[in-house]
């Protein structure tokens, strides 16, 4: 199977930003083709009662007054970095982790195993992909592999599982940067679902890696905690991307989900 | 494919009918009736969902910031009628907890 064929793509991303971090450069070569589309799943609203303790500490860590504000400049980020890379974005309105009651109290259990009843909602989120105007026969889906283990990500990753299960081609992307700044997490998530996947496969993108950087860039907002492990964002994807590929060619690493 | 129908309860609320599938494409008609109805000085907006098919998180995305705008006029957004699989996405979200839901869309508005 090979990421980079031609046809229909969706690319989900769980929070504006995490398909140009980890997948940008293959999403410009498929939209060269015009068949890239980015989701992005939350990306809800939100009003009073959807702020718990929890969310409401963050908030605070965060220095977060204006909510609607922070939406404007991400949606205004996420939209211009899907430009750069040639695709559009579509924006999902299912509610983060921290806005979904008290499922995930604690930065732990943010990162931590996924609730028993989110796998239902996984399997919505599966329902909902397929009913949306940008599917067509054959479209093959890119979910994160939750490396580093946030709940959002490991329920997209569950979604694209129900996905692949169904006859779906299915692919899941490294979450950058968490796979560059903690690489042991790449481990323990592939001994986590392991058994799902089919041996990773690689994409050449040197001819995108600009894009991508380029696109990384548009998130003015998010790179100084994004990036805080570094004080070069660009260099430190570069040079991950590098490894990756044949004799240093920038490169971006798949691995297909097993199908039924 | 959803259908929308609005009407004017006699009490004053402002009822949309909806019917079919409430999602990504059919979003923005429910959006638009929603500007439009607190854009006439309209804050209490009741939705009809007895004979809706599906919703997705689009149109829950709606919902929720009818929900908001129309608190900010001093009013609420409210669900009627919801079937298993409005309520499921509902539960799934939490969002169950926000909305106030009744019964069928006949039933009176409590303050």
């Amino acid at each position: 199977m090979d990421p980079a064929a031609p046809g229909p793509c969706l690319f989900i991303q769980p929070h504006y930003d995490d398909v140009p971090l980890s997948c940008g450069g293959t999403v410009a070569l498929h939209a060269t083709r015009r068949e890239a589309q980015i989701v992005t799943v939350f990306a809800s609203g939100l009003v009073d009662e959807m702020v718990g303790p929890f969310a409401a500490w963050k908030h605070e860590r965060w220095n977060l007054t204006d909510v609607d504000a922070v939406q404007e400049t991400r949606r205004g980020e996420d939209a211009a970095a899907a430009g750069v890379l040639g695709c559009p974005v579509r924006w999902l309105g299912l509610p983060d982790a921290i806005y979904r009651g008290e499922r995930y109290s604690s930065d732990d259990e943010l990162f931590g195993p996924l609730r028993a009843e989110e796998l239902e909602l996984a399997e919505h989120l599966a329902e909902e992909l397929r009913g949306l105007p940008e599917w067509r026969p054959g479209t093959r889906v890119f979910v994160p592999l939750a490396v580093g283990a946030h709940v959002d990500h490991q329920l997209v990753f569950e979604a694209g599982r129900h996905l692949a299960g169904s006859g779906v081609t299915v692919f899941a992307y490294e979450d950058c940067p968490y796979v560059i700044h903690s690489p042991a997490a790449l481990a323990v998530r592939l001994t986590e679902v392991g058994a799902h996947l089919e041996d990773s496969v690689v994409v050449d993108i040197e001819a995108t890696l600009p894009q991508r950087l380029a696109a990384i860039a548009c998130y003015h907002s998010q790179l100084p905690v994004i990036f805080r492990f570094t004080d070069d964002p660009a260099a430190a994807v570069t040079r991950f991307a590098r490894s990756l590929g044949d004799d240093g060619t920038a490169a971006e690493r798949f691995w297909p989900l097993k199908g039924p | 494919m959803m259908k929308l129908l609005r009407e004017t309860r006699a009490d004053g609320v402002e009822l949309a009918t909806l019917s079919g599938r409430l999602d990504a494409a059919s979003a923005q008609d429910l959006k638009d009736a929603v500007t439009a109805v607190l854009a006439a000085g309209q804050s209490r907006l009741l939705v009809d969902f007895a004979a809706v098919e599906f919703l997705d998180s689009t149109g829950l995305g709606v919902l929720v910031g009818g929900l908001k705008a129309a608190r900010q006029a001093g009013g609420d957004l409210r669900l009627a009628a919801p079937t298993p699989q409005v309520l499921r996405l509902l539960r799934l979200t939490t969002l169950d907890r926000v909305f106030r839901i009744q019964a069928s869309a006949g039933e009176t508005w409590e303050a």
